[in-house]
């Protein structure tokens, strides 16, 4: 315990404990809960030796994390410092008591680590992870590289950052993200010091899946839990730091599903052709349009990644999921694609026997099948046939759990 | 409070026996063999998180050390006779070597030196082996003390090896206490019930539950209220899923989605919401029975509400809303966009109970209609509209017929269907006994003009309400009621089971009922009898198995073997394994026997389905006049 205590006990926390703040005032957007809840940690100065962020993607937990980081050590720049303490460095990137660390793929050189971290310290909200960006440079890298916590990364980079005392900030800070990724003898010989950290350490984990983590991890932490940030609050981010214009902000907002980061990325004319797509596909799936809908298919299959095709996926389920809402006669303000507001109710009183729970489900199958490696030309054919049955309200032409009636041949055989 | 703060399960883990919450059978069974110095050299502590194991192995080091009551629980490993392991980072040979090595080298001072060992299942499987001969006969002044959470993954021979100490889960009450003595401590103002919520929320660890009274006073300070506990653990309150069952007696999907659609938007967490609503039906499921009141936790209050929704639903419904959500609890964590997934569920359960009250509707018309077709010709009555219609089929037998309809509680909307729907089984029924209507008994009403009613098919996909937008077509998401009666017709789905399919209308001749019928030697014979047959079914066997009969219709007889075909495997096998309870039946009320067969026909291949939209919609046109009518007065056009 050396000069940054006698600092922080210098200005007394305690002299304004309640003091309305937030932190990350700056730039973050949305999760004011747990940003008021975090300024009130620092101001109570209770600051926990480990906290978990978990949340879905794009709902800010990096950026949650790095702002309570420069908090805590008193770094004014996404947002300004709690009281008690002040730092003159630029941003937690200069700061030697903060470390960031993201999960590696095996051949990835620490320099390029590097880059992705200067990345992050230019914008918190930038992607880095490498399933969605796996490579900086070019775009077209589509390699799938997994990145994880290997032994030999967390022995010698983030546990030696853990035994730091802090140099001139109130703690010193290791955010580990993405702690599902850690492999499993790394977790467990995390556990000893995640519970008992030195004097002045503190960890901030992030996690998108809370779900695959060992019971033993959460319980160690302060669980802070980001929601999916609402339409709003991604239109005010989209307007106030992106630049987007307010009607192409609106409109991705409300397709955002939550996710701010993706959606800073998206296209807005590429986003609303594959909607056009996607209600083409749903009528042709119900004329029965076969060249249509093989055309499609193929249009989808050669034009995206795998990514590609569950953002495909994903938004002919936000739109099923639309016609669901309207025909239980949900509100208006609910419905995503409120601008074809006229494709939604017309499905709903030209098709009223549809099925649209089955349809739902499928999509989850499709998903499924997806990741499973299948052809989505083929996912996108079937699915087509299945919904022509069940915009009509009859059965589909092959069960579900009868997979081997899609070929004939088999089925002659198994029914023989 | 210093910078020096510290997180609460740190600065109060326990030093004594005493002072740790519950395990009373581990620390009184180690309190009793320190007294008569009859420690054993190993000790292995397993259980699930933050029931104490690594604090237990702390104090056990420690009192037989006599370690002073100043060092700190996370020093002890700076006193040289207690050294804290840490398996799963050193977990290879070597370490375990170095250690064997260690281990003879007798203590500096105090009787005991204490190897805690945490972690123990990641050593590896070399490591495991090299410690055995240590482990069973170590030097007399050592003692190991293992912890672990999964204790399946060490070797039976190290188990053998050790005493092993299962650790409980520690009870809510337990919590409690301790949170309490700690609050008093750290002059914190909590009430009982938040100790409550918080305890609860722990899941019987303790280190979750200080952990989360940390979050709740860095987010209240030092006075805690319920509410506040609630918005900082943004804990659905109970009040909202009030108004969400609210919102479900009413059937007021409306709302119900914007209920949820604020619940998400002020920040509650999605799988927080559905283990609530879990927790919420099971508490309605409770409620029903006032005897298992005590099992609900909440004030009397509560539990009156709770009992006051309850009797909106049948038990049957609360079961399968707790099903689906459940089911939801579990599916939802691998949904790529959980929102919607939570969304659909939720609209499952406002469509379920509404199929549930038109499962009665349907039950109901059920014995009506077994009513019409014993008076066929009374019900005669003009199909045109319909809703004269709908109190057509009351006149006739006012007595027999009311008492199922007022038996049970008719909720508003199924009632309003339900006026429309009894005309449409009528015209049903009625299509039977056109052939013959001479041949019937005189009705006590005169016979109303027969109606040529080939509609049947069509009962009500395209009836009154397709022109209205929200209620008509709820059919669409979840209704399986509705799609199973659709222009085909014949796809009979789950619920849907119980529907009145007009089925026995293999030759439809609805003679008038005798009680005694030849015995039958042709299908004619057969059919005349049918619906008696029926009806003494139904008066005497399970409700399924007449449903079952009531799908299947006789196709063949041949020495008095009764062949009876349907269109799943379901029904047939039913009929098989009941044709004892069958042929019982013919031979009490006839007073001779017949044997049942059944025989499985594949529903006919839809061959029609896949179409121009316009043919079909063409075609439906022709089948329901209704329809055509519509048609011709708004020039309806398909759309979409």
């Amino acid at each position: 315990m050396s000069e940054n205590i006698s600092k922080s006990n210098g200005n007394t926390p305690e002299a304004h404990p309640q003091q309305k703040g937030i932190i990350g005032a700056r730039r973050l957007i949305g999760q004011e809960r747990l940003r008021e809840q975090m300024w009130r940690i620092l101001a109570e100065d209770r600051i926990s030796h480990a906290y978990l962020i978990s949340g879905q993607p794009g709902s800010g937990k990096k950026a949650l994390a790095l702002a309570f980081a420069e908090a805590i050590n008193g770094v004014s720049n996404l947002g300004d410092p709690a009281p008690g303490i002040r730092s003159d460095r630029r941003s937690w990137y200069y700061h030697p008591d903060i470390h960031v660390y993201l999960p590696l793929p095996s051949t990835v050189t620490r320099d390029e680590l590097r880059a992705r971290v200067e990345l992050l310290a230019a914008d918190p909200y930038e992607i880095v992870d490498f399933a969605m960006r796996p490579s900086l440079t070019s775009q077209e890298d589509s390699k799938n590289r997994r990145a994880f916590y290997s032994v030999e990364y967390f022995n010698s980079e983030v546990r030696k950052s853990a035994y730091l005392r802090p140099n001139e900030g109130r703690r010193n800070i290791v955010i580990i993200t993405n702690i599902e990724t850690m492999r499993k003898e790394v977790v467990n010989s995390f556990l000893k010091l995640l519970e008992e950290p030195g004097e002045q350490v503190m960890f901030i984990l992030t996690t998108d899946k809370l779900n695959a983590l060992l019971p033993t991890v959460i319980s160690r932490c302060q669980l802070l839990a980001c929601q999916p940030l609402q339409p709003d609050q991604i239109f005010h981010g989209l307007t106030a730091y992106d630049g987007i214009p307010e009607d192409d902000a609106r409109f991705l907002s409300r397709i955002a599903g939550g996710n701010y980061s993706y959606t800073r990325f998206y296209d807005l004319e590429t986003l609303q052709e594959n909607r056009e797509d996607i209600i083409r596909f749903l009528r042709m799936s119900y004329t029965v349009d076969v060249e249509g809908i093989l055309e499609m298919s193929q249009k989808w299959q050669s034009g995206y990644s795998k990514e590609g095709q569950l953002a495909i996926i994903n938004m002919i389920e936000v739109f099923l999921r639309d016609i669901a809402l309207y025909s239980a006669g949900a509100d208006e303000s609910l419905i995503t694609n409120s601008d074809r507001m006229e494709v939604i109710s017309n499905f709903c009183s030209g098709l009223k026997d549809a099925r649209i729970r089955e349809m739902l489900e499928t999509l989850e199958e499709a998903r499924m099948l997806l990741s499973q490696n299948i052809q989505p030309r083929l996912i996108y054919t079937v699915m087509a046939n299945r919904f022509a049955a069940w915009m009509r309200g009859s059965e589909a032409p092959v069960l579900a759990g009868q997979p081997w009636k899609h070929m004939p041949s088999v089925t002659e055989i198994r029914e023989s | 409070m210093s910078s020096n703060y510290k997180a609460l399960t740190r600065a109060y883990r326990p030093q004594t026996f005493d002072d740790i919450v519950s395990q009373e059978h581990v620390s009184n069974t180690l309190k009793n063999a320190i007294e008569s110095n009859r420690l054993s050299h190993a000790y292995l502590f397993c259980g699930p998180r933050g029931v104490g194991k690594t604090t237990m192995a702390r104090v056990l080091a420690r009192t037989i050390n006599e370690v002073d009551m100043d060092v700190d629980g996370e020093q002890l490993n700076n006193t040289l006779n207690i050294i804290e392991i840490d398996a799963a980072s050193n977990n290879s040979v070597d370490d375990v070597r170095a250690l064997r090595e260690r281990v003879r080298i007798p203590p500096q001072s105090g009787r005991y030196k204490v190897y805690i060992i945490d972690e123990i299942h990641m050593l590896s499987k070399a490591a495991f082996n090299a410690l055995l001969k240590t482990l069973e006969e170590p030097p007399a002044h050592v003692i190991f003390i293992f912890a672990t959470t999964e204790p399946h993954r060490i070797l039976p021979t190290i188990l053998s090896r050790c005493q092993r100490f299962d650790f409980r889960r520690i009870s809510v009450d337990e919590i409690v206490g301790r949170l309490e003595l700690i609050a008093k401590r750290e002059d914190i103002t909590i009430d009982r019930e938040s100790l409550h919520v918080i305890a609860k929320k722990a899941d019987g660890a303790l280190r979750d539950a200080l952990g989360i009274l940390d979050q709740a006073i860095a987010f209240c300070g030092t006075t805690i209220t319920y509410d506040d506990l609630h918005r900082a653990l943004n804990i659905v309150s109970s009040e909202r899923m009030f108004e969400l069952t609210d919102a479900l007696i009413r059937q007021d999907a409306r709302a119900g989605m914007a209920l949820l659609h604020n619940l998400l938007h002020i920040g509650n967490d999605i799988q927080e919401f559905l283990a609530a609503l879990t927790e919420h039906f099971r508490n309605l499921y409770l409620a029903r029975d006032s005897q298992n009141f005590y099992l609900i936790e909440a004030t009397s209050d509560t539990r009156k509400r709770f009992q006051e929704m309850a009797s909106s639903f049948s038990e049957d419904d609360l079961m399968r809303m707790m099903h689906i959500v459940h089911e939801a609890e579990f599916s939802i964590r691998q949904a790529q966009q959980p929102r919607i997934h939570l969304e659909i569920t939720l609209l499952k359960l406002f469509h379920m109970t509404r199929s549930e009250g038109l499962r009665n509707l349907l039950l109901k018309l059920e014995t009506l209609e077994q009513k019409l077709t014993q008076q066929p010709v009374s019900n005669r009555q003009s199909a045109g509209t319909s809703g004269a219609g709908a109190e057509a089929p009351r006149r006739p037998e006012p007595a027999r017929q009311q008492s199922p309809e007022s038996g049970s509680p008719v909720r508003q909307q199924s009632s309003k269907s339900g006026t429309s729907e009894p005309a449409k089984s009528s015209k049903g029924t009625r299509s039977q006994p056109e052939p013959d209507p001479e041949s019937q008994k005189p009705p006590p009403t005169p016979p109303r003009q027969p109606d040529v009613s080939d509609v049947q098919d069509e009962p009500d996909i395209f009836g009154a309400p397709a022109l209205k937008r929200p209620q008509g077509h709820l059919a669409a998401v979840a209704l399986p009621g509705r799609s199973g009666e659709d222009d085909s017709g014949r796809q009979v789905r789950g619920n849907l089971a119980l529907s009145p399919k007009p089925k026995p209308l293999g030759k439809p001749d609805p003679a008038p009922p005798q009680k005694t019928y030849k015995k039958p030697d042709s299908l004619d014979d057969l059919n005349v009898m049918w619906p008696d047959y029926l009806e003494k079914l139904q008066a005497t066997t399970s409700s399924m198995l007449y449903f079952s009969i009531q799908k299947a219709r006789p196709v063949q007889i041949r020495k008095d073997v009764v062949t009876l075909e349907c269109n799943d495997s379901f029904t047939s096998d039913i009929i098989r394994e009941q044709q004892r309870k069958l042929c019982d039946t013919v031979k009490e009320h006839f007073g001779y026997a017949l044997r049942f067969t059944s025989q499985l026909v594949e529903p006919e291949q839809r061959t029609d389905t896949i179409q121009d939209p316009y043919e079909h919609f063409t075609e439906l046109q022709e089948k329901d006049p209704k329809l055509k009518e519509i048609v011709n007065l708004f020039g309806a056009e398909l759309e979409y």
